[in-house]
């Protein structure tokens, strides 16, 4: 366990990123709060909801793949190394959700596992919820992380307690800037970590819902009504920090062919249309329940986790009131 | 955490399209063509297999990707058989392309159908329109080894006599007694057709099975599964000796882009063959 003094925090990520790109959140114009290399606006130093966890470092909305040229096919893999600070617990656990997905079926995804393998995660945790969406705490788990995490920061004030539980963790602490912890920091860090489950945040009865859904199914009937909310613009599924669809594309480059791949969404309409015009999931309700069923039920069962790790950013970004919260009271209330 | 070490073969494979050169395009029926295809490295070439009713993801270099089913057999390697229906942009491109012109593949991809299951069993294929395509690799598949297998119906359905996919290949089998055909075609406008004229459920009143030792699989347009598996039904097959080839809409072919999920499958990787017992409760499946 170290310190460090929360004035030292942007000089340390400075040091850092002599060797890795550091991403942060940021505020720019006083106002958004992103996640961006070091540079683009004032570092916050509190744990904040960016609008886009980090999994766009790790899957971007847009990556180039293969490389089409005269000498044949390229797999693009970016293997830059980077480092990003300010991942809450909820947004960690949902890479490692994503890890899971990634390497199903002894089938690594090259271009995520490239940029895996090379980034450090330094979270932060949670002393109370960052926003009134957040319900980490009902689907079971807590603000901060128990284990598999590099480097975890507790804020305590004007200084970060710091824990390490990798080799990697370890050789970052060895800079300066960290400080030997006082005797009385373990109590501190306890303190903190019994505050933070106490904190009141959203219960939408995840557990419950959950618990209903392993023998149950809502009738099409349910998802049709809530579907006439709905408009389909996909913003739950682009925020979501374990959403992982995708769509493929060609296009010129260099006289040769670029393949892209780009985030996807099951809201769409041509999502799982045929070129025949069969459309499997044609309805609107049918890819509501899709987008939100699949997290709560079916993830767990071929994964072992939970698709949804609580973040409430489907519910910020719906635009018509909808969102995991509002999903889990309706089903709660059949 | 530790880094992971990238895993070799299976996972360098994943989004790896290979060249591979159009060996011979054979016409079949208006808008479909057969494409025999060989990849260009030969020692991929040589590695290259596959297992009946695997799919691979064919580049149109320059245009895009798409599903295609292996018509060939593994029993025959070497040359990859696809037989495609021109049917929008990268199937379209495909068809403006000539022998030796470069395509190229990724795969093979899914599951298959599982063949050792189906030794020492009678097997029934009910195929309509295109979707004899993987069909095809499985009844080849079992002709080329056909004494570890009882007995076999091949039950095909087209909208009419000029739509019969591999025609003369059928044709040519015809005098084979260890095989039985039931051919049906929708409409019979020019009055040439000699057998059944009707979809291809009616050709169930002519055939006997043990529904026991009857393993079926089978293929084709989305209306044509509901309504062959009531007759199935109706013949008491039971549900897990079924077996279903099923299209989605497809974007990666190895289960990370999430188009083609049926409940909690991936057609591509649990898939596109389902055991019709697994899937029943599903109500997207079929
Ligand atoms: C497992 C499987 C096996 C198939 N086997 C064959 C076969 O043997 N012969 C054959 O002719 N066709 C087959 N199809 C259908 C074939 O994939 C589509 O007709 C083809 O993708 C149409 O591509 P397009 O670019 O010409 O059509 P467009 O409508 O212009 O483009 C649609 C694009 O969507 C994507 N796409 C992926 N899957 C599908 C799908 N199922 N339907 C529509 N679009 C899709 C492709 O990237 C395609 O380029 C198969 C489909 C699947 C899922
Ligand atoms: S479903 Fe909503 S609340 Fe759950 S992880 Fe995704 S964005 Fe967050
Ligand atoms: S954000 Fe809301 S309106 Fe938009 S697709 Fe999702 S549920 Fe529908
Ligand atoms: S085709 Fe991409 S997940 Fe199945």
């Amino acid at each position: 366990m170290k310190r460090l003094k929360k004035e030292n925090l942007a000089p340390f990520l400075e040091e850092m990123n002599n060797k890795r790109t550091v991403y942060c959140p940021q505020s720019v114009d006083e106002k958004d709060i992103i996640l961006a290399p070091l540079g683009k606006g004032k570092i916050t130093d509190e744990a904040c909801k960016t609008s886009i966890s980090f999994k766009s470092m790790l899957f971007p909305q847009k990556e180039e793949i293969n490389n089409f040229s005269k000498d044949g096919v390229e797999k693009i893999l970016d293997t830059g190394k980077t480092a990003v600070f300010g991942v809450r617990a909820c947004d960690f656990r949902s890479m490692e959700f994503v890890d899971a997905f990634m390497a199903r079926n002894e089938m690594k995804d090259p271009f995520y596992f490239a940029k895996r393998n090379n980034i450090l995660v330094m979270t932060l945790a949670c002393n109370c919820p960052v926003s009134e969406t957040c319900f980490c705490t009902d689907t079971g788990k807590a603000p901060f992380l128990e284990k598999g995490f590099d480097l975890q920061f507790f804020d305590a004030g004007s200084f970060y307690i710091v824990e390490s539980q990798s080799r990697e963790g370890d050789k970052v602490l060895e800079s300066d800037y960290f400080t030997g912890s006082d005797s009385k920091d373990g109590e501190t860090l306890s303190k903190i970590k019994d505050n933070s489950m106490k904190a009141e945040m959203q219960a939408p009865g995840f557990a419950k819902a959950v618990e209903w859904l392993k023998g149950n199914e809502p009738e099409p009937e349910f998802w049709d009504d809530l579907a006439t909310a709905c408009i389909a613009c996909g913003g739950c599924s682009f925020v979501c920090p374990t959403c992982t669809c995708s769509n493929i594309f060609d296009s010129p480059s260099n006289g040769g062919f670029m393949r892209f791949r780009t985030w996807d969404t099951c809201m769409y309409e041509g999502f799982s249309r045929e070129t025949s015009g069969h459309n499997p999931r044609g309805s609107l309700g049918s890819r509501l329940a899709r987008r939100y069923l699949h997290k709560i039920k079916d993830d767990p069962e071929n994964y072992g986790v939970s698709g949804c790790v609580g973040c409430g950013r489907c519910s910020d970004a719906c635009p018509v009131g909808l969102g995991m919260i509002e999903i889990i009271k309706q089903i709660n209330r059949i | 955490m530790e880094p992971e070490v990238q895993q070799k073969n299976k996972t360098d494979l994943v989004f790896q399209p290979q060249l591979a050169r159009i060996e011979r395009i054979l016409p079949q029926i208006s808008g479909h063509r057969l494409f025999q295809l060989k990849l260009i490295n030969e020692e991929a070439a040589e590695q290259f297999s596959h297992l009946c009713g695997q799919f691979i993801e064919l580049t149109v270099i320059g245009v895009g990707e798409a599903p295609i089913s292996i018509s060939s057999p593994p029993s025959r390697p070497g040359t990859i058989e696809i037989c495609v229906r021109k049917a929008g942009v990268v199937t379209s491109a495909l068809f403006k392309l000539h022998p030796g012109d470069q395509v190229a593949i990724r795969g093979p991809f899914g599951n298959g159908f599982p063949l050792d299951e189906l030794k020492g069993k009678d097997v029934m294929l009910i195929a309509g329109g295109l979707g004899l395509a993987p069909l095809r690799s499985l009844l080849l598949s079992i002709l080329d080894d056909r004494a570890s297998f009882k007995d076999l119906v091949l039950m095909y359905g087209s909208r009419n006599p000029n739509d019969i996919l591999f025609k003369y290949e059928l044709l040519g089998m015809m005098n084979r007694t260890d095989i039985k055909y039931f051919f049906s075609v929708d409409s019979d406008d020019e009055g040439i057709w000699k057998q059944y004229v009707g979809v291809v459920t009616g050709l169930f009143e002519r055939i006997e099975v043990n529904p026991e030792t009857t393993f079926c699989a089978l293929c084709g347009p989305p209306i044509m599964y509901r309504f062959v598996i009531q007759e199935l039904k109706k013949k008491k097959i039971p549900m897990d000796q079924i077996f279903v080839s099923l299209e989605r809409m497809m974007k990666c072919g190895v289960g990370k882009c999430g188009h083609c999920t049926i409940g909690k499958y991936y057609c591509c990787t649990d898939g596109p063959v389902f055991r019709y017992s697994d899937i029943l409760d599903i109500k997207e499946a079929v």
